[in-house]
């Protein structure tokens, strides 16, 4: 694990999301300074309407903040319109979400394939040996062939990890991965992300599960868009 | 090896296969239609201008009462800027079907068969020349007289003789309209059969090509300078036609109907493009969210487009795999179709590489095109919001007027009733304007091509009522020469289960022009009903529609050769 003096690989500067609707204004996160370090396994929690989501979907360039900064290997995304933040996600980050989000009409095998024919960062040939070894690595490569609905939940979740790996990113960021499994399937899928950590990844997850956050080497406690807690776990 | 995004597409083409069919088969009805119009005009007009320039058309026709020989024929052939000329025997007669009834029958006598220099007709099957006391019919018009080649029918001419003739052949004589159109059937003969009907030798029918006959203009210059030497030469002009180079007579309406097929078919086109863009809309509402996802695994917006847009194009390609052959097959079939009732030959039929190409540019680029703007405007909302589970459009409806309008407050009147599902499908359907804008323009294209052929339907049938009105009769004889009306009005009265009967005076004329040519053929009708005949219905236009100077030209007088019976 990298040390916590590097420089950090995704960072949040008064990061403020407000959401505009006829009903009026909502403050989904409210000036949030947060630095992810390489290696680290940084778990955010907090209760449904925290803010977690907005903070996974800004931090992704999935979506725009209101305002503040946010900077991601060091690229300022709040800058960065869709096409070029979708650019730096598809070589810095894998995403990870509850519902999985795999592509129905893609296999297994091809839904892991996707991300690195969009980022291009492998020749296609490299591309399917690639995908299998990711396959390989979450133990789903014997269903390589098969559509997604073919799976169980763990399964696809584990699809969906190894498609967030496709292009090598520097972090895995996890947005309640756990939420749509039950325990046994939670502990698997948790497994998974504690070896990735162990073997220099960076993950950041954000989950309400208090018992699934004491897994991470830092838990962050949200709540109605504030950082109100921070603290480094025994395992870090 | 293919990309993991072109499997997509793939997958998404053949995974759901009713929707793709749908998709399909809506384009190929549009693409369909235009090929269709496309090559059948391509053919019929090369057809056409083929089966004219082959018959040696005449630039005009001028008929005469008294009867000329071959030396006056050399005459007119001797003349400065006549290029070719030739003559007929012109005769009405009647010819008794089987059913019992009486058909004109116009017979042509030509002298030689075999060199038939101007409006050539040529032999279809049976004898050529027609043997003496034989008759060939066109063939266009056997169907008309209910007979067969082998046939002997029997013939009534104006000298009250009667005679039964064998039909021995068919001929083809694109130069006349087409008997099933006029209702007038034509059968040749030779001279020495024309004898046995009684009638005197000679020619009443002069056809005359000018020098450079493709200038309109030009040509009527040279036929009436033929007519003036016909007229000098003391034979008198009860009828003369101009013909409209390069053009059979009957090119006016098969043109008017493919403009017609060809509005339908532009309707079509847009109908399925229209469609096509709903489809694609419906699409990426469905995908809305694997848009979402393939932009959260770094797929950029170009690079999504490409894939939808690939897809709209396999659409195309598919549609115009079947568009492309049927275009073709249905065009022959409807132009053989039309080319047999206009009674023309097809030379050739080949579509054209042009409709192939337009058909291919309509079937890949135009749906591309349409599609264009649902694809931007799906592709422009971020990756969050088209995962996200709320479909609420970021909050956008109830923020306008109509919104408003549909919202509970301004439904006060409705308060006593239970209509909150009645308002949720309201409201639904405004909740996306673009889809509802996009939907309804669908359904008016549609409905608009419905509509359209159905009020085409009722508008000739309404005109073609018109048109009966003026002449409510049951009977109309056409008169070979003057009568005096009261007279022939008083015979025909006499005559049982007679009602009533009009006289009209029926004169071709032309009209001239300020500069002192002359219009085409105009058919003056002079008539000296009632205003409140029973048979006859006039509507004249008022005096202010008529044309200021209308100097008429006729040959000679009558008093009447025109009766209507009831």
């Amino acid at each position: 694990m990298n040390s916590s003096t590097d420089s950090p690989l995704i960072e949040l500067r008064s990061a403020v999301k407000v959401y505009e609707s006829l009903a009026g204004s909502v403050t989904a996160l409210d000036r949030i300074d947060l630095a992810v370090r390489p290696g680290e396994f940084l778990i955010v929690t907090g209760k449904s309407g925290s803010g977690k989501t907005t903070l996974v979907n800004i931090m992704t360039g999935l979506d725009r903040a209101t305002s503040g900064e946010i900077r991601v290997n060091g690229e300022p995304i709040h800058k960065y319109g869709p096409e070029r933040a979708a650019k730096v996600r598809g070589r810095t980050m894998g995403v990870v979400f509850q519902s999985f989000e795999l592509l129905p009409t893609l296999t297994v095998l091809q839904n892991v394939m996707l991300p690195m024919d969009f980022a291009k960062r492998y020749p296609i040939w490299e591309q399917r040996r690639r995908a299998m070894s990711l396959l390989e690595e979450v133990d789903i490569a014997d269903h390589a062939k098969k559509l997604p609905t073919a799976l169980s939940g763990g399964q696809q979740q584990r699809l969906a990890i190894a498609r967030a790996m496709a292009n090598d990113p520097a972090i895995l960021v996890a947005d309640e991965p756990t939420g749509s499994l039950d325990s046994a399937t939670a502990a698997v899928i948790m497994d998974i992300f504690e070896r990735l950590v162990q073997e220099r990844h960076t993950v950041f997850m954000v989950t309400h599960d208090e018992d699934i956050a004491r897994r991470g080497s830092r838990i962050i406690t949200l709540s109605d868009g504030k950082i109100i807690g921070m603290k480094e776990s025994v395992h870090a | 090896m293919l990309k993991a995004r072109w499997f997509k597409v793939i997958n998404d083409l053949f995974g759901n296969k009713t929707r793709t069919l749908l998709i399909v088969l809506s384009m190929s009805v549009g693409l369909f239609a235009v090929g269709i119009i496309l090559s059948a005009r391509t053919i019929l007009a090369d057809g056409l201008a083929e089966s004219f320039a082959a018959i040696h058309p005449s630039s005009g026709t001028v008929r005469t009462i008294q009867l000329f020989d071959e030396d006056f024929l050399e005459s007119i052939r001797k003349m400065k800027d006549v290029q070719e000329a030739d003559a007929r025997r012109n005769i009405s007669a009647r010819l008794l079907t089987k059913s019992g009834e009486w058909k004109n029958l116009t017979v042509f006598v030509i002298a030689d068969y075999d060199d038939i220099r101007v409006n050539k007709v040529t032999p279809q099957s049976g004898a050529w020349p027609p043997p003496e006391r034989e008759i060939l019919i066109e063939r266009a018009a056997m169907p008309v007289i209910e007979a067969e080649i082998g046939d002997v029918v029997l013939i009534k001419f104006p000298n009250d003789v009667e005679r039964r003739v064998r039909i021995t052949g068919a001929a083809y004589d694109p130069a006349q309209l087409p008997a099933q159109i006029d209702g007038t059937p034509y059968g040749y003969v030779t001279f020495d059969t024309l004898e046995w009907f009684g009638e005197p030798y000679g020619f009443n029918e002069l056809h005359v090509i000018a020098v450079n006959a493709q200038d309109k203009a030009w040509a009527q210059r040279v036929v009436n300078r033929v007519k003036d030497k016909v007229e000098k030469s003391g034979y008198t002009i009860p009828l003369s036609m101009i013909a409209e180079p390069g053009q059979l007579p009957m090119n006016d309406v098969l043109n008017g109907i493919l403009l017609l097929m060809g509005l339908l078919g532009v309707l079509s086109l847009f109908l399925s493009v229209f469609l096509v863009v709903n489809t694609v809309s419906a699409i990426l509402t469905q995908q809305k969210r694997q848009i979402g996802v393939m932009k959260a695994v770094g797929g950029s917006s170009a690079q999504i487009l490409g894939m939808y847009l690939v897809m709209v194009l396999a659409y195309g390609a598919l549609a115009l795999l079947i568009a492309l052959p049927l275009g073709v097959y249905g065009a022959q079939a409807l132009s053989a179709a039309l080319a047999g009732f206009f009674n023309f030959d097809l030379y050739s039929m080949e579509s054209p590489p042009e409709t192939f190409a337009v058909q291919i540019a309509i079937g890949l680029i135009l749906p591309v095109l349409a599609s264009l703007v649902p694809f931007v405007t799906s592709l422009r909302i971020s990756a969050a919001e088209a995962m996200s589970n709320y479909s609420m459009g970021r909050g956008r409806f109830g923020g306008n007027v109509i919104d408003r309008l549909l919202s509970g407050a301004n439904l006060w009147f409705a308060r006593g009733f239970s209509i909150r599902s009645v308002l949720l499908s309201i409201r639904n359907t405004f909740r996306n304007k673009g889809r509802l804008i996009l939907t309804l323009i669908t359904l008016t294209l549609g409905s608009a091509t419905f509509i359209s052929v159905f009020n085409v339907r009722a508008s000739l049938s309404s005109t073609v009522e018109d048109m009966i009105k003026w002449f409510n009769c049951d009977s109309m004889l056409a008169l070979d020469r003057s009568y005096r009306a009261d007279r022939i009005q008083s015979e025909a009265e006499s005559i049982p289960g007679v009602v009533g009967t009009d006289v009209w005076i029926q004169l071709p004329a032309r009209l001239i022009r300020d500069d002192g040519s002359e219009s085409g053929l105009i058919y003056m009708f002079a008539p000296t009903v009632h205003p409140d005949s029973l048979i006859v219905s006039p509507s004249l236009p008022k005096e202010d529609g008529l044309p200021r100077v209308m100097r008429m030209q006729w040959s000679f007088p009558l008093p009447c050769s025109w009766m209507n019976l009831r």
